[in-house]
């Protein structure tokens, strides 16, 4: 294991000693716990939401749920960044469905000028996961065709419904629902290659 | 793409990622957290999906969080819940006859140095507050708000929320839309924290009403259900 990896590991073992901590009452290990992650489930808020404010507040809430609900997180079954991930990003997608029509008006054009940003490549999520560290998700993600792929990444980083989704691509539901399902299903082979 | 993928209408492993991606509609989300509880398998293969899908936010650039985020953070685990809802639920040994000795040892010491810099006062002098009330349901909400409206509180002895249901509370602007200030637990609670434009809208005489909704509140944006009750702000 190369020294780069070797303080990953100790990083994300870290993390997940403070979750469990933070499961027995740990005021001490939540306020270490937000220290080392608010940075990075802010900017997987600001990215969903496109909107720093909301972001802001979602981070805050997500971290009350965090620290109400660490009992619940099974240290054996995943690490402790994914679960927050996730709790953050069903925070960001519940405030877009609440709020959608506002939401949505609010930031279509900073959406848009984002996606325009990089269209040139025609997958406008390209310039993020080409380089991303995780290596071997990558060349899963290089291998999935271009529309499925960018369909699946708008619901991860947009929180985007298959509707959403089906909207923005100017291409059928039904075609969404079956490029996404499928390419789960092949991203899921492919990284247990 | 092939037609090899032969996906079971309800593989766990596909409504797993579904439920990680956050594509699921709300009535199959919520029977997926209700199944969370008791399918070991499925919640297995939640926590591989968001271990498969991290390098995707990791990928961002991390963003600088301002201080007030973490006040505001700790004000509301003050307010809402000084502990994690199952850590009393475990800490069975935490019982008069076992603790009440190391506490004599240890509050005045440790408790002392942990919780001071956590536990702020958690009560602010009320700016403003309304009452909405019904005589159909007979309940009634008293609604508080604090810190100049950035911190909304509602209480209630009569709530009676339909099992089900939710109530969520609004502010009714004028010739405008409501706007959606929480959803009340189910004892007919809710702290919040307002941030933003809705402020604008928090004044003295603002309408505010309470609406059913389903659980988790409406998905629209707007009130789906009847309005029960409503009721202006005064100024405390």
């Amino acid at each position: 294991m190369g020294l780069e990896q070797g303080m990953a590991t100790l990083e994300t073992d870290r993390v997940k000693a403070l979750l469990v901590a933070c499961g027995g009452g740990d005021r001490i290990a939540f306020k270490s716990l937000y220290d080392l992650q608010s940075s990075r489930l802010l900017a997987v808020a600001i990215r969903v939401l496109g909107n720093r404010e909301a972001a802001e507040e979602v981070l805050q809430e997500a971290f009350v749920t965090i620290w109400r609900k660490a009992d619940q997180y099974e240290p054996a079954l995943g690490s402790a960044a994914g679960w927050m991930t996730v709790i953050v990003r069903h925070r960001c997608i519940d405030r877009i469905r609440s709020e959608k029509s506002r939401t949505r008006m609010h930031d279509s054009e900073e959406q848009q000028m984002k996606l325009e940003g990089s269209t040139h490549t025609g997958d406008p999520f390209k310039d993020i996961w080409v380089s991303m560290d995780g290596k071997r998700l990558r060349t899963c993600l290089e291998n999935l065709n271009e529309g499925p792929r960018v369909a699946m990444l708008h619901a991860y980083y947009d929180g985007y419904t298959h509707e959403e989704t089906a909207d923005r691509m100017a291409t059928p539901l039904g075609t969404i629902k079956s490029w996404v399902r499928r390419s789960l299903v092949q991203l899921k082979r492919c990284l247990e290659l | 793409m092939t037609d090899d993928f032969n996906i079971p209408e309800n593989d766990p492993d596909i409504l797993a990622a579904e439920y990680v991606f956050g594509l699921l509609d709300a009535e199959t989300y919520r029977s997926v957290i209700a199944r969370l509880e008791t399918d070991a398998v499925l919640r297995a293969a939640v926590y591989a999906w968001a271990d498969r899908l991290q390098p995707l936010s990791d990928s961002l650039m991390p963003e600088q969080v301002p201080q007030h985020v973490w006040e505001a953070i700790q004000r509301r685990i003050a307010v809402s819940n000084a502990i994690p809802i199952g850590h009393a639920r475990r800490a069975a040994w935490l019982r008069p006859k076992v603790i009440l000795p190391l506490m004599a040892i240890a509050a005045s010491i440790a408790l002392v140095i942990i919780l001071r810099p956590f536990d702020r006062p958690a009560a602010s002098p009320p700016v403003a507050q309304a009452i909405l009330a019904s005589a159909e349901t007979r309940e009634q909400f008293d609604v508080t708000f604090s810190r100049d409206y950035a911190q909304v509180s509602v209480r209630s002895k009569s709530a009676n929320i339909p099992a089900g249901k939710a109530y969520e509370l609004w502010v009714v602007p004028e010739g405008g839309a409501p706007k959606s200030l929480g959803v009340l637990a189910a004892n007919g609670t809710a702290d919040r924290q307002l941030s933003g434009n809705i402020l604008l809208q928090l004044k003295e005489g603002a309408l505010l009403a309470i609406s059913l909704e389903p659980l988790g509140g409406s998905r629209t944006g707007a009130p789906t259900g009847p309005v029960l009750m409503s009721g202006k702000i005064r100024k405390a």
